[in-house]
């Protein structure tokens, strides 16, 4: 097909840990080995359309791809929230596992395909932390009538351990943090984490992040563009993004334990969640996954597919280390 | 090439700017037509660094970003506040017992006209309606007490556009949404800077009164006595403002509601004093309601004009462009910030806050924030800048207002020289915000 | 009554109406957000549903009132060189401004709202938080029916504008739909 012209926008700033820097490493990738075949431009966040509405700029071809999180599309296909990152859900091993050798990635296209949208995965994130709070999580009761800010799934869990949870923008929530405006809140990764400036306004940073324990990102590319273009330049997209799951993934360990280092230094606590604190939200979680699987279908596919190959794996996945 | 596209499409937006057309409709539709002219560049010449006419989809996908926008709302509620407290009569009853209270003093109705302005603009924050406010209540007595024209026109231009700094600010929510920063570290960043501003015209206005009293005479007045009943009519005139921006600033500052709570809030107060005052029939409660959605609109016109403008901007590389030649010149965090807002007051004579803060600063503050510059501390000397484009001729709103609503006695000349002064101690502000981030910081 | 007159006069009928019915809706937001901030600081109750309602509310005031607001030629115009001009003048440069900048960005613009909001009611769209608001598509149509009065009252203004450069009315602007 000759030479292809591909417009990306990127759902992060390029300068984000692990995911803007993912988009980037990616096109970087596409450049060196796609040279003459694909012509990748990139832009940052916000730069041509709003984060949350790439998908549909892709799906009206106004944009040609992007590289963004299947979260962002929850309202649109509930089901595919389940490729962006699950409450006590898979692990990046078990996350991958299931995607290429578990029918994942079938599922996910097929979904997609109706509405003339093509999916590659193209980033894998390691385990988020569990958020930064003003105050102790002793019990379960201590989240009653807490501000917490928490999106998506984990959210609903939030609601269901008694806490008020608030939507609040990136920029604003370290402010509201500041002030008290919010008692807590779940961000990202340490590495990530670390650029926001938290540790100066909440003195708990709790763990493990039960919330997210791995993150696909993805990116989707119109279906016309797609099928316009060759078998090889398809490999060359599939492999620059199977290249940058790896360094996705991989990008963020050491970053990662210097930011948990930099935080004790400012004074921070670092603090697991009790026991049965966890065994609450697990069992939330639970409760919310079946409403939402009873709520729409494919979401309970999407949901059994995802079960079914953790239980296939389960007794290596638990016992290996 | 790329160079002479973007110069290209920056000079054809300040043609059709001057037509007298609508700015919103001048730079979506200027957007548009380069975005045609990106296709056949595109499709004839297979030249592909340009926005083609797709792109105008993505303006469609930031219109809804835009108006589902939460950190945007407390744009439509303090315009809202403003237009009742408009209508309240509490600026009416201020001037009046300041008049009582300070009408003796050489310069004292100059002095009343910055007091009051600053209760104005840290209850609202409009710049037309304060100005037209200031205007019909203040220029006639300033007129009848034989002060000098350009000194009173240019008071009343200046001291009406307090409302965009002293927060809250309409200017200040649009910044915050545009630049990524929170709305509230904003709001408490320009408190000093613009309080500063305010005594630094008070200020003026004492010396002038000092060197040339002709300019401001005493009120011979007999009626206008200072006693005690001035001073309590004062304090009761103070009261109902009062109240709301310690209601409204107090609980965004201290972090006890967002900016969009407080804005809420304050509105529904505004609501009630005005309702107290018996200023609040159905009938007008509609009016303001229709005035204030006007207002809005025209605003949110902007900023999908604006979108346009800067999506079909991003397509031809002008980011990359301005970006490359302010890094061409390497002059350091101080110089490119000089350089910056030398570049915005220039662009100030021309354009009004919104278009710069729309278009302007999105391109030129992250250039500053690379040299790890304070945001808030940028954002504000910025917002301080854009104070003055109210003033400068051609394009100055706080111009255009005076112009409308002053006395025919008041001839352009008048205004525009009353304009100078004060646009000289904005700089003078800057200059001081510049040297002392403390004043912005401070408070954070 | 000239057929075009007729239509520009209807035209501003409809479009002082939305405008000014949509407005009426800020007092129900200043409401929403009163109920929404008790809500949480005296019950500790958050509802996303109301936050998420806010912003609905304050969408509706603005996309119905574009129109209305360029009825009442409130839109911020630069007119230190135009108000030099006569009416004539002026006149053409406004249907020149409507035709060559106005139209080809309100209708291109309006075009892909319609496609929005089709899209979102294909799916069935409702918040991406799983306890906001439902049907999504409802908002985005708002937001496709309020630039379309944005167009329609355009054309209104052409109207209005074609009928004086022609000598057939010496108003220039008429505000025949505030009689409302
Ligand atoms: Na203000
Ligand atoms: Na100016």
């Amino acid at each position: 097909a000759g030479s292809t012209r591909l417009e990306i926008q990127s759902a992060w700033p390029l300068t984000l840990p692990a995911s803007g820097a993912s988009a980037e490493h990616f096109a970087k990738q596409l450049e060196v080995s796609g040279a003459d075949s694909l012509k990748v431009r990139l832009y940052s966040a916000g730069k041509l359309v709003p984060s949350l509405q790439i998908f549909d700029a892709v799906q009206q071809g106004t944009l040609d791809a992007g590289y963004t999180s299947p979260l962002y599309v929850a309202g649109r296909f509930p089901a595919v929230q389940l490729f962006g990152g699950v409450p006590f859900g898979p692990d990046a091993l078990e996350y991958v596992g299931w995607i290429y050798n578990g029918g994942g990635l079938d599922i996910w296209r097929e979904i997609y395909a109706k509405q003339g949208v093509v999916t590659v995965p193209c980033g894998i994130m390691d385990s988020e932390a569990g958020g930064w709070y003003k105050f102790e999580i002793n019990s379960i009761d201590d989240l009653k009538g807490k501000k917490i800010r928490f999106a998506g799934l984990a959210g609903e869990v939030m609601k269901k351990s008694g806490a008020s949870v608030v939507l609040l923008g990136g920029g604003d929530i370290y402010p509201n943090l500041e002030r008290g405006v919010i008692d807590g809140t779940e961000f990202s990764m340490p590495a990530i984490d670390a650029a926001m400036g938290f540790e100066k306004v909440a003195p708990y940073y709790y763990l493990p992040g039960w919330h997210q324990p791995a993150a696909i990102t993805e990116l989707i590319i119109n279906k016309r563009k797609w099928d316009r273009m060759s078998a090889q330049q398809h490999a060359l997209i599939e492999n620059a993004c199977k290249d940058t799951m790896l360094w996705t993934v991989t990008s963020t360990s050491v970053a990662n334990s210097e930011a948990i280092e930099k935080f004790k230094a400012a004074g921070t606590e670092i603090k697991s969640f009790p026991p049965s604190v966890l065994e609450k939200f697990k069992s939330s979680t639970d409760e919310v996954l079946k409403e939402q699987s009873e709520k729409n279908a494919d979401f309970k596919r999407v949901l059994d597919s995802l079960n079914a190959y953790r239980e296939k794996v389960a007794l290596w996945s638990k016992n290996r280390s | 090439m790329s160079v002479a596209l973007v110069i290209l499409l920056f000079s054809a937006f300040l043609i059709f700017l001057f037509t007298g057309f609508p700015v919103a409709f001048v730079l979506g539709g200027v957007g548009v037509l380069f975005a045609v002219l990106g296709s056949v560049l595109a499709d004839v010449w297979g030249y592909y660094d340009v926005a083609e006419i797709r792109s105008i989809g993505f303006v469609a996908n930031r219109i809804f970003s835009t108006i589902s926008n939460y950190s945007l709302i407390p744009m439509s509620m303090f315009i809202f506040m403003g237009y009742l407290l408009d209508r309240s009569g509490v600026a009416e009853r201020l001037i009046a017992a300041m008049h009582k209270v300070l009408g003796r003093t050489p310069g004292g109705l100059s002095i009343a006209v910055v007091f009051i302005g600053v209760i104005l603009a840290a209850s609202t924050g409009i710049i037309g309606a304060s100005v037209v406010l200031l205007s019909t209540i203040a220029l006639p007595s300033m007129l009848n007490a034989g002060y000098a024209r350009w000194l009173s026109a240019g008071t009343v231009g200046a001291t009406g556009c307090l409302g965009i700094l002293i927060p809250p600010s309409i200017m200040l929510v649009v910044m915050g949404d545009q630049l990524r920063l929170p709305v509230g570290d904003l709001f408490t960043g320009a408190i000093l800077p613009g309080l500063l501003l305010a005594l630094c015209f008070v200020s003026f206005i004492f010396i002038v009164a000092l060197i040339r009293p002709e300019t401001m005479p005493a009120t011979k007045d007999s009626a206008e006595r200072f006693d005690r009943r001035a001073l309590w009519d004062l304090v009761g005139a103070l009261v109902v403002p009062l109240v709301l921006v310690i209601a409204v600033l107090g609980s965004i500052v201290a972090g006890i509601a967002s900016p969009t709570e407080a804005s809420g809030i304050g509105a529904a107060g505004a609501m009630v004093l005005a309702k107290a005052n018996g200023r609040l029939s159905w009938k007008e409660l509609k009016d303001v309601c229709y005035a204030t959605g006007r207002t809005v609109a025209f605003l949110y016109a902007l900023i999908f004009g604006a979108s346009c403008f800067s999506v079909v901007l991003r397509g031809y590389g002008g980011d990359e462009i301005i970006e490359n030649a302010l890094h061409f010149l390497s002059l350091g965090p101080n110089g490119t910030l000089i350089l910056v807002l030398g570049i915005i007051f220039l662009l100030g004579f021309f354009l009004d806050w919104m278009e710069i803060v729309l278009i302007v600063a999105p391109l030129l503050m992250p250039i500053l924030l690379q040299f790890g510059l304070d945001p808030i501390w940028v954002a504000v000397l910025i917002a301080i800048c854009l104070q003055t484009s109210f003033l400068t001729p051609p394009v100055g709103m706080a111009l255009f207002y005076i112009r409308k609503a002053a006395p025919a006695e008041f001839s352009l000349a008048d205004i525009y020289k009353g304009a100078i002064p004060f646009v000289l101690l904005q700089l003078f502000v800057l200059v001081l915000v510049a040297c002392f981030p403390q004043l912005v910081t401070g408070l954070l | 009554m000239s057929f075009p007159r007729y239509l520009s006069q209807k035209i501003d009928y409809v479009s002082a109406l939305t405008g000014k019915s949509a407005s009426l809706v800020l007092p129900v937001l200043v409401i929403t957000i009163l109920v929404n901030v008790s809500l949480r600081y005296v019950f500790n109750i958050g509802l996303i549903e109301l936050e998420e309602l806010q912003w609905h509310l304050n969408a509706i005031v603005v996309v119905l009132c574009l129109g209305y607001t360029f009825q009442h030629d409130e839109h911020v115009r630069v007119d230190v060189l135009s108000h030099r001009f006569s009416p004539k003048t002026r006149a053409w440069l406004e249907i020149m401004g409507l035709l060559l900048l106005f139209f080809p960005f309100t209708a291109l613009v309006t075009w892909h709202t319609w496609h929005i909001a089709a899209y979102s009611w294909e799916l069935r769209e409702g918040s991406p938080m799983p306890s906001g608001l439902p049907a999504r598509y409802l908002i985005k149509g708002v937001m496709a029916l309020g630039n379309s009065i944005f167009v329609l009252q355009g054309f209104s203004i052409l109207l209005q504008k074609l009928s004086f450069v022609a000598g057939n009315s010496n108003e220039q602007h008429t505000k025949s739909g505030d009689t409302i």
